[in-house]
Formats: C-alpha cells, structure tokens, sequence
C-alpha cells in the first residue's frame, strides 16, 4: 500500500467531530443570522448577504481546521499541521471580521441577554478601554508575531504535539491573536480607525517579511527542528526533512499571499478616493456613509417592558390545537388513553416493571419528556391532564357548590402527600411494580373526581396534587407564562371574566387574575381564562427566565411567597426532593442500606430507606432553613419585603428552585436517554397479549435487548455537568440579585462576603449532585413482600 | 354491609395491590427466555453498563406455575466480541443477591468497551439446563473526577460575570446617582 493509500484512508477515517466545539459554531451561527437578519432589514447595504457567507464560511473553516484529517495528520506531518495553522491564522478571522460580527451578535441575543448582561461591559469604560487596547495595531501585530515564534519553539511545538490539551490552548492563541491583527486591516464596522487606513500597508508588509523570515527557517534549516517528526514522519514513507521544507515552502507562498492580498485590496480603496469614498465602496453606499454612531443596549436598573412579539397561541399548527377547547380536550383524551392502557397492562400484564406498560411509560418517557416540556414550553403537562376530564365531567352532572373548606386552602395537604409519594417511590419501589402504579392512576382518577364533584374550582389541582405541584414549581424557571397580551386592555376592562367567568366558561379555576397574575405557581394552562376572555386578550407569552424567582411581591391568588411557610416548605421538598430521588438510586446507597438491613437484621430495607428519606426531605432541609434564617438577617439584615421571620427563607427557598430543576432534569433525562427504546419491545409484547399471541407469526419475539439502555453516550456526563452548573449558577445570580435589592448601596465585594452562607448551602447541593451523576445507577432497592 | 368498614376495606384492596406483586427488577431487562419448563429473565447491572465490574442478575420461575426455583446453579461465561477468542472467556459462578431473594447474581469483568457476549447457564433440580446468550454494549469506563475538573469549575467563570457586572452597575451608579 502506497502512502497516498494511507493518506486517503486516514483522511477518509479520523474525521474527529466533536460535540462541544459543534454545538458552540451552532449557537453562534444561530444568534448571528437572527441578528443579521434584524440588522439587515434596518441597514440592508451595509449588511450585504455576502457578509453573512463571510461569517458562516469562517466558521466551517475553523472547524473544518480542527475536525477534519488535518488535525490528525498534523501529529505526523509538518506540512499538515502548516496548513492547520495557516487556516487558523490568516483565513477563519478575517473572513469572520467581516461578517460584522458586533452588531449582528448583539441583536442576535435575547432582548434581555443584550440588555441586562451584555450591556453593562459594553458600557462600561474600563471594558472599552481593555478592547481598544486589545485591537491596538501595534498590540495585534505583536501579538500575532509573538504567537506564531513562540509556539514554533521546538519546547512548545512538541508539548502541543503530546498533549492534547496543550495542542487546544495553543490553536486558541492562534484564533484569539489572529482576530486581533485582522481587526485593524478588516475594522469591522461600528469600529473606528485608531491609524489612517494607509498605515496598513507597511502593517501588513511587516506581517509578510517576518513570515518570508520564519518560512526560510523551515524550508532551509539542515536538519529536522522538531524530533517528534523525526519519528513519525518515515511512518508515510516521506523523509521528515523534504516534509519540513514542504511547510515552510506552504507558509511562504499560500502565508505571504494572506498579508499581500489585503494590501491590493486596499490600495484600492485608497486610490478610488479619500477615507469617506472608501467607506462608500466597502459598504456599496451610492451617497455619502452615515456617520458611524453605534447605538447599542443601554443598560437600565429597571426591568424592560416585555417583548410580545412571540404567542404560543399564535403558532401555527401547535397554537390553534391549544387555543381551541376541544383541542385541549382532545390532548386530555389522548393522555387519558395512555392512562388507560398503564391501568390495563399494570394490572393484567407481567410482574417485571421493564416488561410492562405501567413500568416503562410513566416511568421513563412520561418524566423524561415532561422536564423538558416543563422548562421550554411552561406548565403545559398540566394542560393536557387526563386527571381534568372527571372534574369536567363532574361540572355536568354534578351541583359542584361547596367551596373547599378554608383551613385546607394551602399546600400542606400537597407537601405531605409529595413526601407520601417519594416515600413510596423510593421505599416501596413505586417505579418497580406496575400494579402499584396501576392503584396509583385510578387513586389519581378516584381522588380528583371525588374532590371536583362536591367543591368549585379546581381544587384538586390547586391544593392536593402532587404532580401538579411539581409541574407549578419546575415551570417557575421557563420563559412562558399565561399572561395579558396588552396591559392597557386589562385596565379598562370591568368585567373580569377571566377569573370570574361567563355564561360559556368557567373563570380560573385557581383564583388567578391574569392582569396581576406573576409566574407559573398554580396555573394549569388550562386556558379557560383565554376562552373567557372576551377581548382576547390572553395569550402564552415570554417572560426573561428565572425572574419569576427573582418577584417578591403580591401574586394573585398566591399572596406574597416570603409569607406563605406552606409554599416555602413546598419549594424546599421538591429542591431536596430531587436529590433524595435520584440518590435512592445509586449504587454506593443502595449497597450502603443493604449492609444496614443485614447488620440490623431487618426483614428488608424500608425502615433504613425510610429513615434515610426522612433525613434528606424533612432534616436535612429544617437544619438548612434554620441556619439560613438565624445567618443570612445576620448578614443582609432585614428583609426589605415581607414577614421579618421568614421573610429571607422565602427569598433563600425561591433561589433554590433551579438547582432542584437541574438535577430532576440530570436525573429523569438520563433514565430517558439511555432507556428510551425500551417502549418497543414492551408495546410489542403488549400488542401480542392482546392478540392472544395470534400476531406472533407476523410480529416475531420482543426484542428484550432493545429494554435496556444503549451505552451511555460520552458526552452525557459533561452535558449533566453542565446542567447543574446552569442550575447553580441561575440559583447564585438569583439570590445574589435579592441581596442586591436589600443592600443596593453594599460594595460588591462586601456584597460577596455577605451571601456566602447561601452560597455554602448552594455549593453543597451541586456537589451533592455531581456526587450522584459519578455513581452508577443501580435500578434496584426493590421490597420483597 | 357495614360502611364503616368501607375505608378498611379500600385500603385492603390497595395492599393487596401491592402484595401480589412479587418485585424482581434487579437491573435493567435483557432477555426473558421460556426454555425446558423454565422462564429465565436476565438483567444487568450498573445502568448503562460501562467497562468494569458487572452484575448479571437472574430470576427463573416455573414456566407452568409461575413458582420462582431458588436452589439452581448460576454460571455466566463473558466473551469480548472485538477480542474473538475462548481464551478471553471468564466464568463467574452466581450467587443469591442479598437485595432481590429471588433472584441470583454473578459479578463479571467486562474490561474494556465494545461488545460483549455473556453465556448465561442455569442448572435447576428436575430441569434440563437452559444456556441463554445476550449479546451487550458496553461503554467507556466512568471518567475520573479530577478529568472533569474544567467542567467541574465551570461556574466559577460565571459568578466572575456576575460579580463584574455587578460592579460596573454599582460604579455607574456612583457616577451618576440619578439613573
């Protein structure tokens, strides 16, 4: 086999495309084109199409840089790894820089991002005076230069050639010096010209003559610079010596061509006018280029208006069926044939949960899909309940006049009956034994049409729920909400159908008022507020995550958080909640109470999986909620807003809530991911019961391998990781910004003394969580009766 | 019938429900065989499975009566499919699992990643043996912690934004006290 055999094979093999690198050129090139899209339609000369193929192209040519063959045969082939720095150098940034990549990017960002994140650096004169000096051309092209000789040094060169690591720092120097010398030759609009545009020519001519200097030091030198190649290179059956004068032959012709191209580009410029009628060719304007003023985000204290510019009702496809009430119902009607097929199959079906219906269904995909749904689209699980339509249904038949008895109006009764309902998931195996499962839906179905028959609302979903509660705290976090299109048309309206109805539909059924409604606590999506409406008026709107967790204030129907212990003790349970559930799992726990059970001679496990419960969702969070009330008035002082005695807790336990949405997501998303294909070969073996096994010629066996999980993906940790990094971090900012409000005029640093208990207490809930994401999962902890 | 036995009752019915279930989930399913009057059910164990220690997890019952058979011999032979030699082959001998009682499991060293075949043999008094093969995929070994240690600290980084921000807000305030 020739070595061009071996080259083409390589080549053809070791494409390496990683996933972080990917996703981060997706999220660029997604943020660029909305932004460019939104620049263009204002300023559609200066924002050519061709500048958006310019940004697009730079990308994929750092990609196809570090992804493809190349990077692989730049370990054995000088050459090689030439080109890979000359992309990287001389053609990615500047066909980048000029995308005009400033203004694009920042219009490309969430309103709030840009305004609330980005805004302050951009303003910010220490920001702006660290970037001039960044783009300076003197510091540019030192920068380049010293880049380039330094990591040519034989020390250097080989320890990027071991080290992978070492090999990643060093193309990131390349790109970020790179971008720095190219952005004076490109000046990128709204920059402006620290030098006359003339200066860039000897610029650039300078660039050329220490790249000629450099290339002949490679294409010249008698022996092989870097040992390595020495080695390697044979492998090829090329001699190390002819591939080294090779690279300095590609650096010299290809490398000088990058510098001298320019300088005929901008002769030109220079020759059709002055500095005003090059402006006017480089942008294609016939008249005279507008003064270059950048208008950018200004930062502001106070929270902008919100963006109505996106309705989830207003979508096409998905709006109109959650618009309509027999839409809805119809969604209701498909969940409710689910439930039914969980309650047949959990009774009638096998014992083993992974073979059955009941096992699977609820288990893996249900929980798996809702997290998600719960975070991107808001509380719309709770829209399509199966568990509604007996509460629907009792509304037809039945009088429905009591109201629930005032001492219940509360979340006790739903705190309670969620730690009932971990404790059996975790003791009795809930998950691990379909016909509880089966029990538990017709309870479900049982309980809420009990509770709908006799009492007005929804006081099922409201006050007993444990599901429900779930979905209400999780969608806190997402960006949609039910929410008044227009304030101005709430204002003048006095009628208020929308909480109290009209002769078609019932108002909210949890007493929210849209005008004053704050967040997703205790709103279902219904949407019966929308149908009552007779403005239509109500809609799925936007809303900057996370800041539902960031009010203090009056909710309708709700009160204020930081006074409602009931709500407090909700939020701490499902926070902790999340932990206990997924710890309950892993191996270290299970082989922990195992030796327990032995040692204390226990008939099995519940009393030790019982008693470490207890611990995680009752103590545990009691010792944290008393530590944080006696240190952080102590630190803060009062709260500004709000009862004295729990006023911080409230504030402390609403900052909590994403760390616990991160690791309910860590924790269900992986049961999702490495078990989702176990849905076949139990539907199947579901479909040959029913047929009575008259289907099996045409259908064959269930393929049980299919039940169980493929390998984990590589980049499932990191993504874990990344989740509960996400979740501390939100959680940080959140009550970092409650601080803030109670102590505006505090220096930040004095600020950062004051919220570290808070931060111990997060710190330790994350290391709690990447503690559990390191341990296998052990799917057992089964009661034997 | 005395109502006031109704809730007794209800509760008896849900008990019952959870009573008859005689829970074997010792892992996750692999294959469920019906083979010389046995049904041999097979799991592994971690999920999913990575390179390293494994437990093979088995619960036979009669096929007719459903009556679970406890005093059977568990053996489970693993053989790298990337690696095609008997050589490679290792025996583990079962043992009861103290978690599940029905249920015997046999710990097994898959080495390294790819797939793995596992030959599971269960000798049962009064029945013929029954040799169930299940062919898995086995993932890379779990990272170290210190290896994710950038990803680990990823955070850190971001509390340093929050902090900058905060203090570019605050001096701006100073600046101008009206805004």
């Amino acid at each position: 086999m020739s070595w061009l055999d071996v080259l083409r094979d390589s080549a053809m093999d070791s494409w390496n495309i990683r996933f972080w690198p990917s996703c981060f050129a997706l999220l660029l090139s997604i943020v660029y084109l909305r932004g460019f899209r939104a620049s263009r339609r204002s300023s559609p000369t200066r924002f050519a199409l061709w500048r958006a193929w310019s940004f697009i192209l730079g990308q994929l040519v750092v990609l196809f840089a570090i992804f493809s063959p190349l990077d692989e045969l730049g370990g054995y082939l000088l050459s090689a790894h030439m080109i890979q720095h000359l992309l990287l150098l001389g053609v990615a940034p500047p066909l980048i820089l000029l995308g005009l990549p400033a203004i694009p990017l920042l219009r490309g960002l969430p309103a709030t991002v840009s305004r609330e994140w980005v805004g302050p650096f951009i303003a910010s004169r220490w920001v702006v005076r660290i970037f001039h000096v960044l783009v300076h051309p003197i510091t540019g092209w030192l920068a380049l230069v010293l880049a380039t000789w330094v990591w040519h040094v034989s020390f250097m060169y080989e320890l990027a050639l071991v080290d992978p690591f070492w090999h990643e720092v060093e193309h990131g120097f390349f790109l970020t010096t790179a971008f720095m010398f190219w952005f004076p030759v490109i000046q990128p609009w709204p920059s402006r010209a620290v030098w006359p545009r003339a200066a860039m020519i000897p610029y650039l001519l300078l660039a050329d003559v220490q790249n000629t200097v450099f290339s002949a030091f490679f294409a010249f030198a008698p022996r092989v610079i870097y040992p390595t190649y020495e080695q390697v290179t044979p492998v090829f059956g090329l001699d190390p010596l002819a591939d080294q004068a090779l690279a300095g032959a590609i650096m010299w012709v290809p490398g000088s061509l990058i510098f001298i191209a320019p300088i005929a580009w901008i002769i030109r410029d220079l020759r059709s006018s002055s500095g005003a009628a090059a402006q006017r060719a480089r942008y294609g304007v016939q008249e005279a280029a507008p003064p270059i003023e950048v208008s950018l985000p200004q930062f502001s204290s106070t929270p902008a208006p919100r963006r109505r510019g996106f309705d989830l009702l207003r979508l096409p496809v998905l709006g109109p069926v959650i618009a309509s009430r027999r839409g809805r119902h119809l969604l209701r009607f498909l969940m409710l044939g689910l439930a039914v097929l969980v309650v047949v199959d959990g009774f009638l079906g096998p014992r083993t949960a992974s073979m059955n219906l009941a096992g699977v269904l609820p288990w893996t995909h249900w929980r798996g899909i809702a997290v998600i749904l719960l975070l991107v689209g808001g509380n719309l699980l709770c829209m399509a309940c199966p568990f509604t339509l007996p509460r629907t249904l009792a509304g037809r038949f039945l009088p429905r006049k009591l109201a629930f008895p005032r001492a219940l109006r509360n979340k006790w009764m739903a705190v309670l009956l969620l730690v009932c309902w971990l404790w059996m998931y975790e003791v009795l195996a809930l998950w691990d034994s379909p016909s509880a499962t089966a029990w538990v839906v017709v309870g479900y179905f049982v309980a809420a049409f009990l509770v709908d028959a006799f009492f007005r609302g929804a006081a099922f979903c409201k006050y007993i729920c444990p599901i429900g509660q779930f979905h209400f705290v999780q969608s806190m976090v997402s960006p949609l909400q039910v929410s008044a299109r227009d304030a101005a048309t709430c204002a003048t309206c006095t009628t208020r159908e929308c909480i109290r109805g009209s002769d078609r539909v019932e108002g909210c059924g949890t007493g929210l008022f849209v005008p004053k409604k704050v967040g997703n606590l205790d709103c279902t999506f219904c949407m019966d507020c929308a149908d009552a409406c007779p403005k239509d008026n109500v809609g799925i709107l936007p809303a900057a995550p996370a800041a539902d967790l960031s009010f203090t204030g009056w909710r309708s129907s709700i009160g204020r958080i930081a006074d409602r212990p009931d709500v407090i003790a909700l939020l701490m349970v499902l926070v902790f909640g999340a932990y206990a559930n997924a710890m309950g799992m892993t191996a270290p726990v299970i082989a922990w109470q195992d030796e327990l059970t032995v040692r204390w001679g226990l008939a099995n496990h519940a009393l030790v999986a019982s008693g470490l419960l207890l611990f995680e969702l009752a103590l545990l969070p009691a010792m944290v909620a008393f530590f944080l009330l006696w240190i952080v008035p102590r630190m803060l002082g009062p709260a500004p807003v709000g009862s004295p005695r729990t006023g911080w807790l409230g504030r402390c336990a609403l900052s909590l809530v994403p760390l616990g949405v991160a690791m309910w997501i860590v924790h269900y998303q992986f049961h999702f991911l490495t078990s989702w294909a176990s849905i076949l070969p139990v539907s199947h073996r579901a479909l040959l019961d029913v047929s009575g096994g008259s289907l099996g010629q045409w259908l064959g066996d269930p393929a049980w391998s299919r039940a169980c999980c493929a390998p984990t993906p590589d980049w499932l940790l990191g993504v874990e990781i990344l989740i509960l990094n996400i979740g501390f971090v939100v959680s940080w900012a959140v009550f970092f910004a409650h601080a803030r409000t109670s102590a505006p005029g505090r220096s930040t640093s004095r600020l950062l003394f004051s919220v570290l208990p808070m931060t111990l207490v997060q710190a330790g809930l994350l290391f709690w969580g990447f503690w559990i994401i390191f341990q296998p999962m052990q799917m057992r902890g089964t009661l034997l009766l | 019938m005395n109502v006031h036995r109704l809730p007794r009752l209800v509760l008896l019915l849900v008990l019952a429900g959870w009573v008859r279930v005689g829970s074997a989930d010792t892992g996750q399913l692999r294959e469920v065989v019906q083979m010389n009057g046995l049904n041999v059910v097979i799991f592994t164990a971690p999920t999913p499975l990575r390179a390293g220690e494994v437990e093979v997890v088995t619960l036979v019952t009669v096929e007719a009566t459903g009556r679970p058979v406890l005093d059977y011999q568990l053996d489970v032979r693993v053989r790298s499919k990337q690696w095609d030699t008997e050589a490679l082959s290792l025996l583990s001998m079962g043992v009861p699992d103290p978690g599940t009682r029905f249920a015997k499991k046999a710990t097994v060293l898959l080495a390294t990643p790819g797939e793995w075949e596992l030959s599971v043999e269960i000798q049962a008094p009064e029945f013929d043996p029954v040799t169930v093969v299940v062919e898995v995929a086995v993932g890379n070994p779990h990272p170290l912690w210190w290896q994710l240690l950038p990803w680990l600290l990823a955070a850190v980084p971001c509390l340093g934004l929050i902090l900058a921000r905060d203090a570019i807000t605050q001096r701006s305030r100073r600046r101008f006290p009206a805004s």
